[in-house]
């Protein structure tokens, strides 16, 4: 294969390959398929930096670096062409070439229109490579034709300055920018698609280095192999063999793994250009800004972030961002800001997508949802800001009052919900109003690896997702009579006060009912998407890290299993889709759920909530108890005292992420602090719900306390009438301090 | 004339040797469900697995046996007696590793067991009664004249589980209840 010498070559430069193929003489049909693959692929690279390019050229006109790289990409497609005999392409690359090189010698300056005729030229480009990669043809047909393009970039190298400074008359005069730029758009709907397909999904660029590595792994797998295949299971090196085998096949799965990882950039990228093209259409302004590029996240993933994070750009320029005058009118810049963002947090990766736009307008929204019957107006009245933006995941769900051709049909939001939940991710949304809208998507870094529960049912094992597992029930037979109840033919089981719709699986996967033996059985409470119900089966195994292999075609038109794995036994388990066999049973999100969470909600301030009981002991003071209620406590720490920090005075300590306040009351973190190293603070991580704020996090304060003594009922409190001090109670026949708004500290302090 | 060589454990290696033999002779691995005496071309095979748990699926017509590993991929395993309208076989049987035509579709194929490899001539094949029946029509190519009596020829392409689930004609009667889902079900829920 005499076209080895290409696969050296680093970068875009195609210098290399007129000279091999006038060297060789490629009567093979096949070798000439592998070299117009190959430099269909590798123009379609070019492009895309191209358009990256122009997009910075814009900023920077006079960038004489962007410029040469521009021509040159431009210049090699021309020149690969000629060899290969596409004259089509040639001829628009040649038209091309020749406004780019007058750009270059200071003969045309890059005003926007410009700009925006070299991008329709790169749309052109692509064009003629999608039909060179699906045909391998660049097409004759009357729609392929370019001379309307060639007759445009005919007439702006014309009204090039003269060598003398002159303006030269042209001929035929360029179109107004306007019809430029919405010619621009449909050539861009018709061709991303197709340029998109063949290139960049099937292959994937690797680090050289990665790929040795896994080499070096597989030869030490095979090599550990040989050890054991020689070894048995008594040899005295034997469990150090497994050990070994153990310590490659992590290696090797982490490398691997990594090789699949590519930066969120890659998606990123395409936004500039569409956010620019969309901008000139909606007759906005709009800057965009990228955080994060780098941030690794795995190949299938990316694909599937990719439409819900087009779509979440489109709203945010379509409805997000306001004109230029309603802008100046409210008081912002007449340039609209978008930004894309994305980072790790918690082991996922969250991409963001901001705007800051007119915000979500929630009256609007609350009279549209009760307009299509989605919302009582009695729930209307009680909802909070946070619930009214998650409506706009309904399905058909749209506040557009008229259909444009970018957005309003009110298929969106939830597709991007799906697409993202789909891959076990989550999306939620936060708006300001006036001021912006946040797009928050949430997914896992990788897809083939997930946490799962083993189940047995009808004597098969079968793999749930823990993703949406919120529980795990073992009801006894004695009890089974009382909390087991039937309506008609449906069986609920009451958790808590709550009655919870019961399913089979046994049932559901058309097997015989199991003999339930022993003392009880067993029910896996699954929470997919706010439809809670528990899943009845044989017995429970252990919690394991599978591996998930797709499904044939036949078992996926099944519908109730997302995938296959091997268990660590080498038991092969399908891989149960949760929500799927939750509508396989017929369970609906119950619609007066919401009003039910937001009745809790409600009720949680009030006293009749559980109360969490601790002590504040200090050397040379006497004991105290306090008690706080248990709603407001998000978490009981305990940390190393090292970690607390001061900044004026004031105790902080970095806590997933954020710098918390911490409340030292009792005054117990000098001691702490002068004691050893290793003394550990307990900390009651407490959330704050912010009054008028209640669509942003809650902020978070730490309370130092000695020791957590119990979780008291509300029953067991009796509040003293005429205290010396407010708040006090008696809690089990003890005095305790109630605790009325852990922010609220000077009147603790006094207490203590 | 039909000639015996020995079980061969890749017969696909078998088939790379008589590749250059003259091309009337065809390379054929036998094998057997209830009475009948089946090939399958040997450049198809990739593999003859022997005695592989098959771990069952439910919900799947007769025609598919279940799922099994190999080499790192979880293979759906066509049952061919299922496909034949027979009853479960008694003893384990033979799983062949094949290949499908598109996507590089791989999957397996129980069988009762495998005899071994023939060597036919073309030109003792003949093709398919027309009185032969829908369902095997669509798996049988043609049949050959063997001394172990008559070999009907598989269609691998024919067998994969997309294009059994395609042709509808194995789903039906089958042994148990089975929820047969909807066309295009893709409602899930909440999702």
């Amino acid at each position: 294969m005499p076209y080895g010498v290409s696969l050296e070559r680093a970068d875009g430069d195609s210098k290399l390959r007129p000279l091999i193929h006038a060297n060789a003489t490629p009567s093979d049909k096949k070798d000439v398929d592998d070299l117009v693959k190959e430099f269909v692929a590798e123009s379609l690279d070019g492009l895309d930096r191209m358009d990256r390019c122009l997009m910075e050229l814009e900023s920077r006109p006079q960038d004489a670096k962007l410029l040469d790289e521009i021509f040159r990409s431009v210049h090699t497609i021309k020149g690969t062409t000629g060899f290969l005999g596409f004259s089509r392409l040639e001829r628009l690359a040649h038209a091309g070439e020749t406004v780019l090189g007058s750009l270059r010698e200071g003969g045309l300056i890059a005003s926007p229109e410009l700009v925006g005729l070299l991008l329709q030229l790169m749309d052109g480009l692509r064009t003629i490579l999608a039909l060179i990669e699906t045909t391998g043809q660049e097409g004759s047909r009357a729609a392929d034709d370019d001379s309307e393009l060639i007759a445009l970039l005919g007439a702006m190298y014309a009204a090039r300055q003269g060598p003398m400074g002159v303006r030269l008359v042209p001929e035929a005069r360029p179109p107004a920018p306007g019809e430029l730029h919405v010619h621009a758009h449909k050539r861009t709907s018709l061709t991303a698609p197709a340029a998109g397909l063949g290139s960049t999904e099937k292959t994937l660029r690797i680090d050289v280095a990665v790929l040795n590595r896994m080499m070096n792994l597989v030869g030490e797998l095979v090599l550990t192999r040989n050890q054991i295949v020689q070894s048995h299971a008594d040899a005295v090196n034997f469990p150090k063999l497994a050990r070994k085998l153990d310590r490659v096949t992590a290696d090797l799965r982490g490398t691997v793994m990594q090789a699949r990882v590519q930066p969120v950039g890659q998606v990123f990228s395409k936004f500039p250009r569409m956010v620019r093209d969309l901008a000139m259409i909606c007759g906005k302004s709009i800057r965009i800004e990228c955080f994060g590029q780098d941030t690794g996240l795995d190949k299938s993933l990316l694909e599937a972030i990719k439409d819900p994070l087009t779509h979440a750009v489109r709203n945010a320029v379509d409805h997000g961002i306001e004109d230029a005058r309603t802008r100046l009118l409210a008081g912002k810049s007449a340039e609209g800001k978008l930004s894309l963002r994305a980072y790790h947090l918690n082991g996922s990766v969250v991409v963001e997508v901001a705007d800051d736009g007119g915000g979500i307008d929630t009256s609007r929204v609350l009279a549209r949802a009760v307009e299509q019957g989605r919302v009582s107006e009695k729930q209307a009245v009680a909802m909070t800001e946070r619930e009214i933006h998650q409506l706009v995941f309904l399905p058909g769900f749209s506040t557009a009052t008229e259909v444009t051709h970018l957005s309003g049909r009110g298929v969106g939001m939830d597709v991007v919900r799906a697409n993202i939940e789909s891959v076990g991710g989550t999306v939620e949304v936060e708006s300001n109003p006036g001021r912006g809208t946040l797009l928050r998507m949430k997914v896992p870094l990788t897809l083939a690896i997930v946490q799962a529960l083993v189940v047995r049912c009808g004597g098969q094992s079968f793999c749930l997702p823990q993703g949406a597992l919120a529980e795990l029930v073992y009801v006894p037979w004695r009890e089974a009579g009382v909390l087991l109840e039937r309506i008609g033919r449906a069986e609920v089981y009451r958790l808590r006060e709550t009655l919870l719709p019961i399913v089979r699986l046994a049932g559901l996967l058309g097997m015989p009912p199991c003999a339930y033996s022993g003392h009880g059985f067993y029910m896996a409470v699954l929470d997919p998407g706010g439809s809670p119900y528990g899943l009845v089966v044989d017995d429970l195994l252990t919690p394991e890290e599978i591996v998930v292999k797709p499904l044939a075609p036949l078992l996926r038109d099944i519908g109730l299993f997302s995938g296959a794995t091997v268990l660590g036994n080498g038991e092969l388990a399908m891989i149960l889709d949760v929500s799927a066999l939750a509508s396989r049973a017929g369970i609906r999100p119950l619609p007066e759920r919401d009003a039910r969470a937001q009745a809790s909600q409600q009720a949680e301030p009030r006293p009749t909530a559980s109360f969490l009981i601790y002590e504040i002991t200090r050397p040379g003071h006497p004991r105290e108890r306090f008690a706080l209620p248990l709603s407001r406590v998000e978490r009981i720490e305990e940390i190393p005292a090292r970690l607390i920090e001061y900044a004026a005075g004031l105790p902080l300590l970095q806590y997933r992420g954020e710098v918390m306040p911490l409340e030292d009351a009792g005054g117990l973190l000098p001691a702490l602090l002068a004691g050893d190293a290793s003394s550990l603070a307990t900390i009651l991580v407490c959330d704050h719900p912010r009054p008028g704020l209640e669509g942003r996090p809650a902020l978070r304060t730490g309370i130092v306390v000695s020791r957590v003594v119990e979780v008291a009922e509300a029953a067991s409190i009796d509040t003293v009438a005429d205290a010396p001090v407010d708040g006090l109670a008696l809690v089990n026949e003890r005095v305790t301090v109630l605790h009325p708004d852990p922010h609220r500290l000077p009147h603790l302090q006094e207490v203590a | 004339m039909a000639a015996y060589t020995p079980v061969h454990h890749r017969p696909a290696e078998l088939a790379l040797t008589s590749e250059g033999a003259a091309a009337d002779l065809v390379s054929m691995c036998s094998l057997r469900a209830g009475n009948n005496l089946f090939g399958i071309e040997t450049s198809a095979i990739r593999e003859v697995l022997e005695q592989r748990t098959i771990y069952p699926i439910p919900l799947v017509p007769p025609c598919i046996a279940g799922m099994f590993s190999y080499r790192g991929e979880i293979l759906t395993a066509v049952n061919l007696r299922g496909l034949l309208g027979l009853p479960p076989a008694s003893c384990t049987g033979c799983v062949l590793v094949l290949d499908g035509d598109q996507d590089e579709e791989r999957f397996g194929l129980l069988a009762d067991s495998v005899e071994g490899v023939l060597t036919l001539e073309r030109r003792t094949s003949s093709p398919n009664p027309s009185t032969l029946d829908e369902a095997s029509r669509a798996i049988l190519r043609c049949s050959y004249r063997t001394a172990d009596g008559r070999l009907g020829q598989l269609d691998p392409q024919h067998l994969t589980p997309s294009h059994i689930a395609a042709t509808g004609l194995f789903c039906r009667g089958s042994a148990h209840k089975i929820h047969v889902p909807r066309p295009g079900f893709k409602d899930h829920g909440a999702i």
